[in-house]
């Protein structure tokens, strides 16, 4: 016989049979709808999947286990226990704590695929292709709506020139990865020097494309260095292991990728300025080798000497003119006296034969201050345009024709002179002695002596530049204030002439 | 180096990376610094030196920067202007 009961009796029964079933501590997965939030803080609402339904209640406490705000739509796996409302007769489930559907999955599925592409040697440090240390281009794979892309525009202005180019992709839901794919490869045909993989912060739903196989092939496929920056610092995915260089966030990426422009050019310049100073080091070692040949390039020692040495010329040749006016007027009085003794041919004879070979000296002597000259313009065109900067050597050219003219005028003039020489002695008729020979050889070989000495000048036109130098009354260069007193007269020399000057200050430098 | 060799090296370098001048332009002063070389040939480093910084500086000035929205379509890639 059946028994019976009250409707009170049979819903109590009903729950402590639930109690026992194994309807109790378990999760179930379905889909939020219909929630409603009382004032009390507990929700209610329908737990669904695609083929049934079940009431649900979380109470104001249990939504403290939770981290999310639940709301319609979520698929969400929740856990508790099933109940009878004794009051309805209605059963439901009481929710103790939610967490979305899926994660736990994706957690699994991100440490299988992660260890696998591991395994397969995907996630290599020797895979990694170098950055470029100056890319001039760009890529970048993001969504073209997001705050991305215009973070990565405003971190690269002030850092070196580069031209940025974006492939549009999505960054998150279903077929973003297909998009982030097609763009990376995109990026290769087109040729830029590296492409940034970006995205900003998320949840771990948010950032799963760049969970993907796909994404993890397509990175290291790149022929381009692939730069990612998805998500916060904290955020790592299968992309930043792909990667060649990981960027913290998408703004990092700019700065990791781009150095300072100001940096850039600090390095240009101090290397330039190492260069400078190398090279003013080795031209001072050069001038000091230069001194110590004896070779002083120094513009006031190679004015004063070069003068020295021209007066020195002038006054050679006026001595050995005059010596040698004096020697045959003697020799021509001996020839006078002589010739009485000697038939006139013969005397003739002698003559011609005398005169012909100091004719020869003289234009020996010539030839040899034209030859040292030459060599010594052509030495110190050399040298010159080895110390000189580049704008001078232009220069250098006037200089040496200025300075061949001179050696040219002191050539000539020597010449002359030593004509003079010979042609008086013809007037006179007079026979030259051996003596005479002798002086006209020494005259030759002075002014072979003086014209090689000015080989060891640089013969700059440097008087043309309005330098001038000094002399004492007594002919002494003055190379100082403390050599002159007040009262002295000086002769001032410049490139055409000289002038007689009185002292009338003196002041020392401290 | 005369004007015809140095104009020679600017068209060199004009070819070059930014990447490949510096470094030139670095091994130059290094090689110049190691010592070595006479007064001719470290007037001639330097030379180089200087048309390879006036490169850098030019790529390093050159403010205008382009931002392009790429897109492959059925003509092939057509770059946009982006912003």
């Amino acid at each position: 016989m059946s028994e019976t009961m009250t409707v009170t009796q049979l819903n109590n029964r009903v729950k402590t049979l639930l109690k026992h079933a194994s309807v109790t501590n378990i999760w179930v997965s379905g889909e939020i709808s219909g929630i409603k939030k009382y004032a009390s803080g507990h929700y209610y609402f329908t737990l669904k999947d695609p083929t049934g339904a079940v009431a649900a209640v979380l109470f104001a406490r249990s939504r403290q286990n939770m981290t999310f705000e639940p709301r319609d739509g979520d698929k969400v796996e929740a856990f508790g226990s099933a109940d009878v409302y004794p009051q309805t007769g209605k059963y439901q489930f009481v929710v103790e704590t939610m967490r979305r559907s899926g994660i736990g999955d994706l957690y699994i599925k991100f440490e299988e695929l992660k260890s696998r592409l591991k395994e397969e040697g995907l996630f290599d440090e020797s895979r990694k292709r170098k950055m470029p240390l100056y890319p001039r281009r760009i890529g970048v794979v993001t969504s073209e709506s997001g705050a991305v892309i215009h973070d990565i525009i405003t971190t690269s202005a002030n850092r070196f020139p580069a031209d940025i180019f974006l492939a549009p992709s999505q960054v998150q839901g279903e077929g973003a990865a297909k998009t982030i794919v097609a763009g990376i490869e995109l990026l290769n045909r087109f040729g830029v020097d590296v492409i940034i993989v970006a995205r900003g912060g998320g949840s771990l739903e948010d950032l799963w494309p760049f969970n993907e196989e796909i994404v993890a092939r397509a990175i290291v496929a790149s022929k381009t260095p692939v730069v990612s920056a998805v998500g916060h610092e904290t955020d790592f995915t299968i992309a930043d292991f792909s990667a060649d260089l990981r960027a913290p966030t998408p703004t990092g990426a700019a700065a990791l990728i781009l150095r300072d422009r100001t940096e850039v050019v600090s390095d240009v310049e101090s290397m330039m300025l190492r260069a400078t100073k190398t090279l003013e080091s080795v031209s001072r070692s050069m001038e000091d080798r230069l001194e110590n040949l004896g070779k002083r390039v120094s513009l006031s020692t190679v004015m004063n000497e070069m003068y020295i040495r021209v007066m020195q010329v002038d006054d050679l040749s006026e001595r050995s003119n005059k010596a040698m006016s004096l020697v045959m007027e003697r020799a021509g009085n001996r020839v006078e006296m002589a010739s009485s003794r000697m038939s006139s041919g013969r005397t003739e004879q002698w003559m011609e034969h005398k005169s012909g070979y100091l004719e020869d000296l003289s234009s020996r002597a010539a030839r040899a201050l034209r030859s040292v000259s030459d060599a010594a313009s052509s030495r110190y065109g050399l040298s010159a345009a080895r110390i000189m900067p580049e704008a001078i050597m232009s220069d250098m050219d006037g200089k040496r024709l200025a300075l061949d003219s001179m050696l040219d005028k002191i050539a000539s003039k020597a010449a002359d002179k030593m004509k003079g020489c010979d042609m008086r002695m013809v007037a006179i008729g007079s026979r030259p002695d051996k003596a005479m020979e002798g002086i006209a050889e020494r005259l030759a070989s002075s002014l072979e002596t003086a014209s090689r000495n000015l080989e060891g000048l640089n013969p700059l036109n440097v008087l043309s530049r309005g330098y001038g130098f000094i002399t004492s009354a007594e002919g002494d260069v003055l190379t100082s204030a403390g050599s002159m007193s007040k009262g002295d007269m000086v002769t001032i020399h410049m490139r055409d002439g000289s002038a007689v000057a009185e002292v009338k200050e003196k002041e020392m430098k401290r | 180096m005369n004007e015809e060799e140095s104009a020679r090296f600017a068209e060199e370098v004009g070819k070059m990376s930014f990447e490949e001048s510096i470094q030139q332009l670095e091994s130059l002063v290094e090689k110049l610094e190691a010592g070595g070389t006479d007064l001719d040939q470290s007037l001639e480093i330097y030379e180089k030196a200087v048309i390879l910084r006036n490169h850098c500086k030019k790529v390093l000035d050159d403010g205008q920067r382009r931002i392009k929205k790429i897109l492959e379509t059925s003509s092939g890639v057509v770059e946009t202007d982006f912003e």
